[in-house]
């Protein structure tokens, strides 16, 4: 299992700006073609797409992006809860002043 | 007869509409209502409140699918199916072609020398009322059955084929297509004239032989704009054909990876922008526009087409443009023609919403017409149209809303799909939420205006 990272439709260049703050992107699945920018997106992509083929160091590396994952995923989700609040009283607002 | 145009709606939707997107705010409306007793529907809600209600539906419903985090759970949702038993498939098939070649026929024979009257013409009625609003509305409603009806298929079929090679793939040349049809259609009376409705019907049916003729199946399958419209419809709809037909949950089917490159793309937004122009041409600022543009020396004749093609590029610009801004944003070495080949599909819900929006009533209020003239095409007795209540236009607004609503969901279950992260998945769709609310707007706003003939027809 060479980590060979072919280059097929998804390119080695980035569709814009930086692609990551780590220097080694882009991080390739030494599984199939796909490049990530970050390293965590690429531990959970193996965890997904090749979760029969993981050594156990790959397999801790995708249950720590996870849990990675999952902390700023509750912290969008207190942030989207937050904006729904502020669209739905500012509507309320809205509406209150204009008819 | 003329066909119906979005902007009937308006008056009545300002108000449902506010009510059908923030059930919140039934209050104030409740005490602005009371200004005046009578005005119930008129009540005047300004249009740039009913306008920002309308695109924050769509930024909200954007938030709450995000809450939606559950990876297997959003896999069995979209990947759930049921087969529908279905005893006497071939037979249904038959009949099914056989209806397509009697309705063609009758089209023909009655469209050149039936009644005049739009209303009494079996030909306008079948093909505005009967095809273009009920059989539409059947694909994404319940499932594509225009592949079977086809009359032009099941015709080409019996014809010897060349089966020659495309020259050149199907998604532009339909583009094109689709843009020539939306053109004939808004500036001619096609809907009010069955004369000149058989005549195109005529020159459809030659065109469509023709290239059953020298490319087989694939005409339609590539070619063919119709057969396109219908199968990117169907691809909305809860029943989809495998071998057998199976049951699968509304939109699903949006999510799979369909489109075969950037010619579909410009197809499915063709279709969607193919209906705001359709509205657009009907408003007031359009009519003061063009003659402004008239009036600049614009020759009338090529500013339908040129606005048709200008709108388009933008539409198809924008979506471009927010896909590609959006893997910027998701941070992704994956290919944009591969995002926005995946994304486009689920616009389709959105022109479904649209599409059921304005033809639902219009098929109702029309099928008694429409059942009469059917009954003795050739001499039909008084017409009737069925009076629709007041509230019905409510229930079109939340068909738009409802289109959109599975749209966002769509892009949301596809950008699990192509992402290892669901935060990238959620940053992937910022660019492509901030269009369909622009797009909602948009659409909300000519929807308000009122009616204004289109000048220079």
């Amino acid at each position: 299992m060479t980590p060979e990272r072919p280059v097929d439709g998804e390119s080695a260049t980035a569709p814009g700006g930086e692609p990551s703050t780590d220097e080694a992107a882009p991080f390739g699945c030494p599984y199939c073609a796909r490049e990530f920018a970050q390293a965590d997106y690429r531990n959970l992509h193996l965890g997904l797409e090749h979760p029969a083929a993981l050594s156990p160091a790959e397999r801790s590396a995708y249950e720590s992006a996870r849990e990675a994952e999952e902390e700023k995923l509750t912290l969008f989700r207190y942030k989207a809860l937050g904006l729904l609040v502020v669209v739905y009283f500012g509507f309320l607002m809205l509406y209150a002043v204009s008819l | 007869m003329t066909r119906p145009r979005p902007r009937r709606l308006a008056a009545r939707l300002l108000a449902v509409g506010a009510v059908v997107a923030l059930a919140g705010v039934g209050r104030a409306l409740a005490h602005g209502g009371s200004l005046g007793s009578d005005a119930g529907r008129a009540l005047a809600v300004p249009t740039w409140l009913f306008l920002s209600t309308g695109g924050a539906v769509v930024g909200v419903s954007f938030l709450l699918s995000s809450f939606a985090t559950d990876r297997v759970f959003l896999r069995r949702v979209h990947g759930w199916r049921r087969a529908i038993p279905l005893a006497n498939a071939a037979r249904l098939t038959t009949a099914g072609r056989a209806a397509g070649l009697v309705g063609l026929a009758l089209v023909l024979v009655v469209g050149f020398v039936g009644p005049t009257e739009p209303l009494r013409n079996a030909a306008v009625l079948l093909v505005w009322a009967g095809w273009w609003a009920g059989l539409a509305m059947t694909a994404y409603l319940f499932g594509n059955a225009w592949p079977v009806v086809n009359p032009f298929r099941t015709l080409g079929r019996a014809l010897p084929s060349l089966d020659r090679e495309l020259p050149v793939s199907g998604g532009w040349v339909a583009t094109v297509g689709l843009l020539t049809l939306i053109w004939v259609e808004v500036v001619s009376p096609l809907a009010d004239a069955p004369r000149l409705l058989a005549t195109v019907v005529l020159v459809y049916t030659a065109l469509a032989l023709t290239g059953a003729v020298l490319f087989g199946d694939r005409y339609f399958t590539q070619y063919d704009p119709v057969s396109r419209v219908f199968r990117f419809y169907g691809a909305v709809a809860p029943v989809e054909y495998d071998g057998g037909l199976k049951l699968r949950m509304p939109g699903s089917g949006l999510e799979a990876d369909f489109l075969d490159g950037s010619g579909e793309v410009a197809f499915v937004v063709a279709l969607l922008w193919g209906t705001t122009f359709d509205g657009l041409v009907a408003t007031p600022p359009w009519a003061r526009f063009a003659r402004a543009t008239v009036d600049a020396g614009v020759p009338s004749v090529v500013l339908y087409p040129l606005a048709l093609a200008v709108g388009f590029l933008a539409f198809l610009g924008a979506y471009l443009l927010s896909v590609r801004y959006g893997a910027w944003l998701a941070d992704t070495y994956r290919d944009p023609a591969v995002l926005s080949r995946r994304f486009a599909p689920s616009l389709l819900a959105i022109a479904a919403g649209y599409h059921v929006a304005h033809y639902l009533g219009y098929f109702l209020s029309l099928a008694p017409a429409l059942a009469g003239a059917l009954a003795n095409p050739l001499s039909p007795g008084q017409a009737y149209r069925l009076v629709l209540p007041g509230w019905f236009g409510g229930l079109s607004l939340a068909f738009v809303l409802l289109g959109h609503l599975l749209a966002v969901w769509v892009a949301h279950a596809v950008a699990y799909e192509l992402f290892p992260s669901r935060l990238q998945a959620v940053r992937s769709q910022y660019a492509l939420t901030l269009v369909m609310v622009f797009y909602t707007m948009t659409s909300l706003w000519i929807v308000s205006r009122p009616y204004a003939a289109p000048p220079f027809l």
